[in-house]
């Protein structure tokens, strides 16, 4: 963007999410309103996909998002980026309340976040060449100053493909071709800021170092931010500056990399890290956690964790735990916290 | 090792023909498999490992030529009759797949697929066979299994619905078991649940193991030996210990490095160059030649076995020294 915000966003962080919440569910008609009232029908189920998060995320730091699935990672990813409005609650882009942002000004900011997603043969039109999938979005903003193919071109390179190919569509390509085919369509509109949601997932070993290795090439080159989603723990330690651990619906930890893998403070980050999946000869138990992900039509009261949890007490299946700086930059939300401290 | 072991695989090719010529998709795959031995079987999509298996348990469409010998108990499993086949899987070998919504039927009660599988190896009473249903749903830590046994497959969690195709696997208890990336769809704590239990039955019952995966970790702390398929070939197999510490073909030496971990924090991964090649246009010789930095013109002939069938690999210029 050509536009002069560059001033900006050296202390107001890039991304601010402020009691955050994002439901699913019908919305009951009149007559379905009267009978729920009247006590003859059931409420429609509601899913609470997250539940007040408060998000910050500075320039120029990579973000890692830890969940299992169903914990509102995608939701929250997707609300992030932009795609999403929340149910309640403020985003806040550049310090801007994006709810309040029209016209060109909204413009700007839903091109400057921009998300790659899980799935790269799914999030490519099969019917479009890779350079018009790649032009497509920067064309009708208007981003292309002089000729199409060298700007299609320039960004493919960018993004390791070689531009030669670009005439091709998207079924010839194998899924680390076509995760660099995403990962140029989002550049190509000149972000600032990328959600990636899973998006090395999918791919082999080999490739998923390759890609890795391209992203951290590009925070360089181009300045970026991340928010990086994924449930693979060791790829969100690899390439993470600050990591926030998600349980259904709710960031129940937030650290620096180094400090949440050295010092886990939430019971449930304690578990999950223990399962973090590394290269270690020699046979080993696999100690499992208990249960599983419970429903978030219906999430337990108090602490989300309380049924899995071995240090669960009479407080946390009443009470939601605040989240504490329990350390600089390390926030989590446990009372057992509180009973330390006293 | 026994002289004779439970599972012994000779020089087993699989080709398919296709519209391109014929497609080698395993090639003289060499493998022992000695009782309650655990064998990771590593390797990236479209490496062979499943179709390898697959032709063991005979599995492949008609159009596929296996090649090679299959001895399971001093039996040829390429020579024998459908009839035997159907006897032995199932009942002496089992197999656990990656996606358990495809392996069970959605129309079907839970209980009623399990007392099927029993009544096609065994003659026992309905009553009895229910009962030995419900000790297995038990057994792979299913909650209330009595009645969980009326429920259908999409009443389960993806978990729960890997436990049941474990339990439905383990019911004969068969000598082997073939799990084909039996927790890749799962979350992390949910693969741990469902690894514990399977290591728990399978040490339990003395059953052997062949884990299919591309992840090198889950190996690292499940196997006893593990081997490292490329391009339909075994390149590198050993005691898992051995291979990690010091692996000796380039490929596992890359792929080992090129996995995220603390220690590769801030810094780049190491990468091996290019992609896969397809079974089409396997390179002539060593099929990893062409990513590989140690490549040389000897390397244009194909690499025989070096070492004997439990530690070989298959490279003209091995790694000497262990890794970092």
């Amino acid at each position: 963007m050509t536009m002069a915000e560059t001033a900006a966003g050296t202390s107001t962080p890039l991304l601010e999410l402020r009691q955050v919440s994002c439901r699913f569910g019908a919305r009951p008609d009149l007559a379905a309103r009267i009978a729920i009232a009247l006590g003859a029908a059931k409420p429609f189920p509601i899913i609470h996909a997250l539940d007040e998060v408060d998000l910050t995320i500075r320039k120029g730091e990579v973000l890692g998002l830890v969940g299992e699935s169903g914990c509102g990672k995608s939701t929250l990813g997707r609300i992030a980026a932009g795609i999403l409005p929340p149910s309640v609650g403020q985003v806040f882009w550049k310090g801007e309340d994006r709810a309040t942002l029209r016209g060109s000004r909204q413009r700007d900011a839903d091109l400057e976040a921009q998300m790659i997603f899980q799935n790269p043969m799914a999030a490519l039109n099969p019917r479009m060449t890779v350079e018009k999938l790649v032009a497509e979005a920067p064309s009708i903003h208007g981003l292309i100053k002089g000729s199409t193919s060298s700007y299609v071109d320039d960004y493919l390179t960018k993004a390791g493909f070689d531009p030669a190919m670009k005439k091709r569509l998207p079924h010839q390509f194998s899924g680390g071709q076509r995760a660099r085919v995403n990962i140029a369509r989002a550049l190509a509109v000149q972000p600032d800021f990328l959600v990636c949601d899973e998006s090395v997932a999918a791919l082999d070993v080999s490739i998923q170092a390759q890609i890795l290795n391209l992203f951290m090439d590009l925070r360089e080159q181009l300045d970026l931010t991340y928010l990086f989603v994924s449930h693979d723990l060791g790829v969100v330690e690899h390439i993470s500056d600050r990591v926030a651990i998600m349980y259904l619906g709710r960031v129940i930890e937030e650290a620096p990399v180094a400090e949440i893998f050295s010092r886990p403070n939430h019971p449930y980050t304690q578990q999950l890290l223990a399962e973090v999946p590394r290269i270690r000869p020699g046979k080993r138990r696999f100690a499992a956690m208990k249960g599983e992900l419970p429903s978030p039509l219906n999430p337990p009261k108090g602490c989300h964790f309380h049924p899995r949890c071995p240090h669960a007490h009479d407080r946390c299946r009443i009470e939601v735990p605040q989240k504490r700086e329990i350390a600089p930059g390390h926030v989590s939300a446990c009372h057992l916290n509180d009973k330390q401290a006293v | 090792m026994t002289e004779d072991p439970l599972l012994k695989i000779r020089d087993l090719s699989v080709a398919f023909r296709t519209s391109l010529g014929a497609a080698e998709a395993v090639s003289g795959v060499d493998l022992d498999l000695a009782d309650g031995e655990v064998l990771g079987l590593v390797g990236e999509s479209g490496s062979g490992k499943s179709v390898a298996m697959k032709a063991i348990m005979g599995l492949l469409p008609p159009r596929a030529e296996t090649t090679g010998a299959v001895h399971f108990r001093g039996r040829d499993l390429l020579q024998a009759s459908e009839r035997e086949m159907r006897r032995l899987r199932g009942g002496r070998i089992a197999m656990v797949f990656q996606d358990p919504m495809m392996t069970l039927n959605p129309v079907l009660r839970i209980g009623t697929q399990m007392t099927e599988a029993l009544h096609a190896h065994e003659r026992m009473s309905s009553a009895a066979a229910r009962e030995r249903a419900r000790d297995a749903l038990g057994l792979v830590g299913i909650p209330s299994p009595e009645e969980r046994l009326d429920a259908y497959p999409h009443q389960f969690s993806g978990g729960m619905r890997q436990r049941v195709a474990i339990a439905i696997a383990l019911l004969h208890r068969p000598d082997l078991i073939i799990a084909d990336e039996p927790t890749t769809a799962l979350d992390v704590t949910i693969q741990a649940q469902i690894i514990s239990e399977f290591q728990k039955l399978t040490e339990d019952q003395g059953t052997a193991v062949i884990w299919i995966t591309h992840d090198l970790a889950i190996v690292s702390g499940l196997a006893d030996r593990i081997a490292v398929m490329y391009g339909g070939r075994i390149v590198e197999t050993g005691n898992i210990e051995d291979v990690l510490v010091a692996p000796k073909h380039p490929y596992t030496h890359g792929l080992i490095r090129s996995v995220p971990s603390q220690n590769s924090r801030g810094h780049r991964l190491a990468q091996i160059p290019g992609v896969t090649p397809s079974l089409a246009r396997m390179p002539e010789g060593c099929a990893f030649r062409t990513r590989c930095e140690r490549a040389t013109e000897a390397c244009t002939a194909r690499p025989g076995r070096f070492g004997d069938v439990l530690t070989y690999h298959r490279c003209f210029h091995p790694h000497e020294e262990a890794l970092v």
